[in-house]
C-alpha cells in the first residue's frame, strides 16, 4: 500500500533517535566518558528504502498526471457534447486525486524527517569535534574531506560545508576570536587525569614544556593539554 | 650514592619539589614489566605523587635495549628532572650505560645553596628503586647523581669493607692514570657482559664492571704517591679481589620493592588501606620464589592491616564481620588462609591437585600420587564428588570445618604448612579474594593478557588479534616479531594496572581464569617432564631442555618459564636425595630459533626453611651465564632484568652448556 514504505523509513529514524538517546543517557552515568565524546553514531543512510520510496513517489506522479489527462480528457469530451458534468463522476475523480496527493505529501514529509533527522546528527557531530575522530583520511592532508560512509553523497557534501562554515565562524569572525566555540560544554571535574598513549607520537608541544608520547606509556597530565589528542583517539582516558 | 629507610622522606620531598610546577611533566618513572612487586611499587608511588599533583610519565619497560631505547626518547627533554627505576637497575652502572654525563646535568650553586651543603646539585636525578642484589657499586659509591634508595643492606652488611675498597680503588687509579697505565689491562679482563642485541642491531654493553673516575680527593694523592709502584699494584689487586667477591657472589632479592615505598608511606604520612592492600600484593608476590622475604614481612603486615583496618568490629568476633559486609565493603582483613591453588575460585579438589606444594609433597604427577591424594580426602572424610564440586556451591558445614579437619589430617602428609593465615579482600557483593590468588592472577594476565592461546593455534595467532595484521607483513623478521610479542606484554602490564583497581573486577575474573588455564599447562608439561625423565642430573646442576609439546609457545614468556621452573625445583627439592642442585631450563622458541633459558637457583623444601635457613641462597647464575657467553663466544642476548635468563642461539646451546658444566662458576 502507498506509504508503507514512508512509515518503515520513520520508524527506522525513530529508533535510531531512542537509541542515540540512551547511550547518552548511559555514558553520562557512567562518567567514563562524560568529556563531551559520547560517540554519536550515525547509522547507514537507507539507500534502498529511500529510492524504493522516490520510486513510489514518482509512480503516485504518474497518477497524477493520468488522474490530469483523465479529468482534462472528459473536459474536452463535455465541452464536445455540451453536456453538463456528472457529478458522481466528478466527486469519485476528486477523491482519487485527493488520496493520490495526500500520498505524495506524506512521502515527503517521510523522507525530509529521515533527512533532518541526519542532518541533526551530522550537526552534533560536528559540535561535538567527533569527526576528526573517526575520518579515516583526511585529517593530515589539508584538504578538508571528512569521508563518512555512513552518510550519503550529499550529506557528505553538506558535512563538509558546515564544517567549514563552523571553522571559518571560529577563526575569522572577531567576535569569537577569544571564545573557543567548539569546546566542550561540560566544565572539567579534574584537571589532571591519567592518560594512556594509544599510538606513537612523538614529542608534543604543550603550553609550558613538552611530552613525548611514547606508545603504551601512562601520564597524569592537565586535562586541557591532552584534550586534543584524546578526542583524536591517540590517547585514551583512564 | 644511597639513602637509608629514614631518609626516604628526604628523597620523596626532593621529587615532589623538583617536579613543583605544575605546568609540565617532570618525573618519569620506569618500571620493569614483568614483575608484580614492581608493579604494585608503581602504582603505590603514582597513587602518591597525584596526591600531590604531580604530573608523571609511566614507562613499562621489558629489557635493558628497551630502557636504552626508552631514555633516548627523554633524553633531550630538559624538563625531565627526576627518573625513578622500579624494579630493575640496581645491577649495572646507570651513568655510563645511559651515556649520560653527570657534568652536562649539574647546576651551578647559588650561594645560600653551597652553605646547606657541598654536594652537587643536579638538574636531572636518577632514583633507583631495586631490591635485587648486590648492588653495582658505582651507582652506590660512585655518583652522586644516581640515588638509591635503600633498604638499610648497605649499612648493616659488611658493605663497609666493600665500599673502602672501592674508593681506596679510585684514589689509586686516579693516581696512576698520570703515571703509567700499568692497571688498565686488568680492567679489560674482568667481568664485562658483553651483549648483542640483535633487536636494535647495534651492541649493547652491559658493564657490570666497576668504571675508575672521577678521582675525588685530591689531597690524599699526594701523600698515596709516596708509595711506591710496586706496593699500589699488590693494593690494587687487593681491592680488586675484595670488589670481585662482592659481585661475583650471586645475586638475590632482599626485600619487597611495594614494601619499601609502603616505608616511604608511613615516612611521609600517607598510608591508607589501598596502599596497604598493594603492599601486601606485592610481598605476596615473592612469596613463592623468597619465601623468606614474606615472611618477614608478613608480621609487620599484619600490624599495619590492624590499625588500619576500621575499629568499630572491636566488639564482634571474625565470624560476625564477614556478616555485616554491604556492597561497599572493601575491607582488608586477616583470615585463615589455604596455602592452595585458587580455592576460592575452583574446586576443593582441583586446588589440592594443581598446587604447587601438595604437588611437591605428594608427587601427584604420578599414579601413586593420585592415590594418596584420593586417600587424604578419604581420611578427612570429605567425599570425592563433593570436593570436586566447585568451591562457592560446595556443602557449608564442610567448609566450616575445614581448618579443623585439615589441621587433624594433612600432619601425616607433612602438608601441616597449608594452613596459615593470609590476607583477604571483600569487594562488596562481588566476591572476596585472598592476597595468593589475586597475586596469581595478576601473573596470568602478565603472562597471557586478554585471551589465552588456543590450543594447538600457530604461534602467530598468540600475539593477540590486534597485531595480527602486522605480524602476517613482518614475518619474516624475527626481531620484529620479538618485538610485537614485547609489545603486547608491555600492553599486558597495563591490563594488570587496571585490574588493581577496585572496580574492575572482571579483569580480575579473567586473570584468574587464565592463571587456572596456564596452572594446567604447567601441570601437564611438568608430568611430561618428568615421566619422560627430561630431568638430566649433571655435576653442578639439573638441566632440562623443552623441545617440543603443544604447550611450548607458552614459555616464551619468562614468566611462563619461571612458573614451570618453580613447579620443577619445587618437585626437585621434595623428592630428591641431592637437594640443593640448582636447576637450568631452557626452552626452544621454534620461530626466532633461540633458547631461552633460565637459572633458577636451588631451593629448600618448604616447611623446613624458617627451622634450617642460615643465610639466603644466592643464584649464581647471572654471574656465570655472562662469563660463559664470553668464553665461548656464543650468541646471547643478556636483556631480561631478571639477570638469570638470557637468549641463546639454538645452535650455541650445547656448547654454553658444556663450557658451564665444567665452568665449577656455580
Amino acid at each position: 500500500m502507498y506509504g508503507d514504505l514512508g512509515n518503515k523509513l520513520i520508524i527506522e529514524a525513530k529508533r535510531t533517535e531512542q537509541l542515540t538517546q540512551r547511550h547518552i543517557a548511559a555514558s553520562l552515568n557512567n562518567e567514563v566518558n562524560h568529556n563531551g565524546s559520547n560517540n554519536v553514531t550515525i547509522p547507514m543512510y537507507n539507500d534502498e528504502l529511500v529510492n524504493n520510496i522516490l520510486k513510489e513517489v514518482r509512480q503516485l506522479k504518474q497518477n497524477a498526471d493520468y488522474f490530469k489527462q483523465v479529468k482534462q480528457e472528459q473536459e474536452e469530451q463535455q465541452l464536445l457534447d455540451g453536456v453538463g458534468a456528472n457529478p458522481r463522476n466528478d466527486k469519485i475523480r476528486h477523491c482519487q486525486n485527493f488520496v493520490n496527493l495526500i500520498c505524495l505529501e506524506r512521502n515527503k514529509r517521510c523522507l525530509m524527517a529521515y533527512q533532518r533527522m541526519r542532518s541533526d546528527m551530522i550537526d552534533k557531530l560536528i559540535w561535538n569535534g567527533d569527526i576528526e575522530n573517526n575520518s579515516s583520511a583526511g585529517t593530515g592532508t589539508g584538504s578538508k574531506r571528512y569521508e563518512y560512509n555512513e552518510l550519503s553523497h550529499n550529506e557528505q557534501e553538506y558535512m563538509n560545508q558546515y564544517k567549514n562554515l563552523l571553522d571559518d565562524l571560529n577563526s575569522e569572525s572577531e567576535l569569537w576570536s577569544s571564545v573557543e566555540i567548539m569546546g566542550n560544554m561540560n566544565p572539567p571535574s579534574d584537571i589532571f587525569i591519567d592518560i594512556r598513549v594509544l599510538k606513537d607520537i612523538g614529542e608534543i608541544q604543550t603550553e609550558y614544556g613538552t611530552f613525548n608520547l611514547v606508545k603504551d606509556s601512562q601520564f597524569y597530565v592537565r586535562q586541557s593539554d591532552v584534550e586534543r589528542l584524546i578526542q583524536q583517539g591517540y590517547v585514551q582516558k583512564i | 650514592m644511597y639513602y637509608g629507610i629514614k631518609d626516604y622522606g628526604k628523597v620523596y620531598n626532593e621529587i615532589v619539589s623538583a617536579a613543583a610546577s605544575p605546568s609540565s611533566c617532570h618525573l618519569c618513572i620506569f618500571v620493569s614489566c614483568l614483575n608484580i612487586d614492581a608493579l604494585c611499587a608503581t602504582k603505590m608511588l603514582s597513587i602518591l605523587f597525584k596526591k600531590q599533583l604531580v604530573q608523571l610519565q609511566i614507562v613499562p619497560i621489558f629489557g635493558y635495549a628497551e630502557l636504552k631505547w626508552h631514555y633516548d626518547q627523554i633524553r633531550e627533554n630538559s624538563t625531565m628532572n627526576s627518573i625513578i627505576l622500579v624494579g630493575f637497575g640496581g645491577f649495572i652502572d646507570i651513568e655510563s650505560f645511559l651515556n649520560i654525563d653527570p657534568q652536562e646535568f649539574v647546576i651551578e650553586d647559588d650561594e645560600e645553596n653551597t652553605k646547606d651543603n657541598n654536594e652537587a646539585r643536579y638538574s636531572r636525578n636518577f632514583y633507583i628503586l631495586d631490591a635485587h642484589r648486590p648492588w653495582n657499586l658505582d651507582n652506590l659509591f660512585g655518583t652522586t647523581m644516581i640515588k638509591c634508595l635503600d633498604d638499610g643492606s648497605v649499612e648493616e652488611d659488611s658493605l663497609n669493607n666493600v665500599k673502602n675498597a672501592y674508593q681506596q680503588l679510585l684514589l689509586l687509579e686516579g693516581n696512576g692514570d698520570n703515571e703509567s697505565d700499568l692497571s688498565s689491562s686488568d680492567e679489560e679482563s674482568e667481568t664485562d657482559g658483553e651483549v648483542t642485541d640483535d633487536d636494535e642491531n647495534e651492541d649493547v654493553y652491559i658493564n657490570i664492571n666497576n668504571k675508575r673516575a672521577n678521582p675525588d680527593g685530591k689531597n690524599e694523592v699526594k701523600e698515596l704517591s709516596t708509595l711506591s709502584k710496586k706496593q699500589r699494584k699488590k693494593q690494587i689487586h687487593q681491592y680488586e679481589t675484595v670488589l670481585e667477591d662482592y659481585y661475583s657472589q650471586g645475586t638475590t632479592l632482599v626485600n619487597s620493592i611495594s614494601s619499601q615505598v609502603y616505608s616511604l608511606l608511613s615516612t611521609v604520612g600517607e598510608t591508607n588501606l589501598q596502599q596497604l592492600w598493594l603492599t601486601v600484593l606485592g610481598a605476596t608476590s615473592l612469596d613463592t620464589e623468597y619465601t623468606a622475604i614474606y615472611q618477614r614481612i608478613f608480621p609487620i603486615l599484619q600490624d599495619e592491616v590492624k590499625r588500619l583496618s576500621p575499629s568499630d568490629s572491636n566488639a564482634s568476633s571474625v565470624g560476625q564481620t564477614s556478616a555485616l559486609k554491604n556492597a561497599d565493603t572493601l575491607a582488608l582483613e586477616l583470615q585463615p588462609d589455604y596455602y592452595l591453588f585458587l580455592l576460592r575460585y575452583s574446586s576443593l579438589y582441583d586446588s589440592f591437585y594443581y598446587s604447587n606444594y601438595v604437588n611437591a609433597k605428594l608427587s601427584l604427577w604420578n599414579e601413586n600420587g593420585k592415590k594418596r591424594l584420593h586417600k587424604m580426602f578419604a581420611r578427612m572424610g570429605i567425599p570425592l564428588n563433593v570436593a570436586k564440586e566447585s568451591w562457592i556451591y560446595m556443602d557449608n558445614s564442610i567448609k566450616r570445618q575445614l581448618p579443623t579437619i585439615l589441621d587433624r589430617n594433612l600432619d601425616k602428609y607433612g602438608l601441616q604448612d597449608i594452613l596459615r593465615d593470609g590476607f583477604v579482600k571483600t569487594f562488596g557483593y562481588r566476591g572476596m579474594i585472598s592476597a595468593s590468588e589475586f597475586v596469581e592472577a595478576l601473573n596470568a594476565l602478565l603472562e597471557v593478557g586478554q585471551t589465552v592461546p588456543a590450543e594447538g593455534s600457530s604461534p602467530n595467532n598468540t600475539n593477540g588479534e590486534d597485531n595480527a595484521a602486522d605480524i602476517e607483513d613482518e614475518e619474516n623478521t624475527n626481531g620484529n616479531e620479538n618485538k610485537l610479542v614485547r609489545k603486547k606484554w608491555v600492553s599486558n602490564f597495563w591490563l594488570s594496572w587496571d585490574a588493581l583497581d577496585n572496580n574492575k573486577i572482571d579483569i580480575l575474573k579473567r586473570g584468574i581464569e587464565h592463571a587456572k588455564y596456564l596452572q594446567r599447562c604447567i601441570f601437564d608439561t611438568g608430568v611430561t617432564v618428568l615421566e619422560k625423565k627430561l630431568i638430566k642430573h649433571l655435576r653442578i646442576y639439573r638441566l632440562c631442555v623443552l623441545q617440543d609439546g603443544p604447550d611450548l609457545a607458552l614459555y616464551e614468556n619468562p614468566l611462563t618459564l619461571l612458573r614451570l621452573g618453580n613447579w620443577l625445583i619445587e618437585c626437585c627439592s621434595e623428592t630428591e636425595e641431592k637437594q640443593l642442585l640448582p636447576l637450568v631450563l631452557a626452552s626452544l622458541n621454534e620461530r626466532t630459533e633461540t633458547y631461552l633459558v633460565a637459572g633458577l637457583s636451588p631451593r629448600y623444601p618448604r616447611g623446613l626453611d624458617i627451622a634450617t635457613v642460615k643465610k639466603p641462597i644466592l643464584n649464581n647464575f647471572s654471574m656465570a651465564f655472562q662469563q660463559i657467553a664470553e668464553q665461548t663466544g656464543a650468541q646471547v642476548r643478556i636483556d631480561n632484568f631478571e639477570s638469570s635468563i638470557i637468549e641463546v642461539q639454538r645452535e650455541d646451546l650445547s656448547p654454553f652448556l658444556e663450557k658451564l658444566t665444567l665452568s665449577g662458576l656455580l
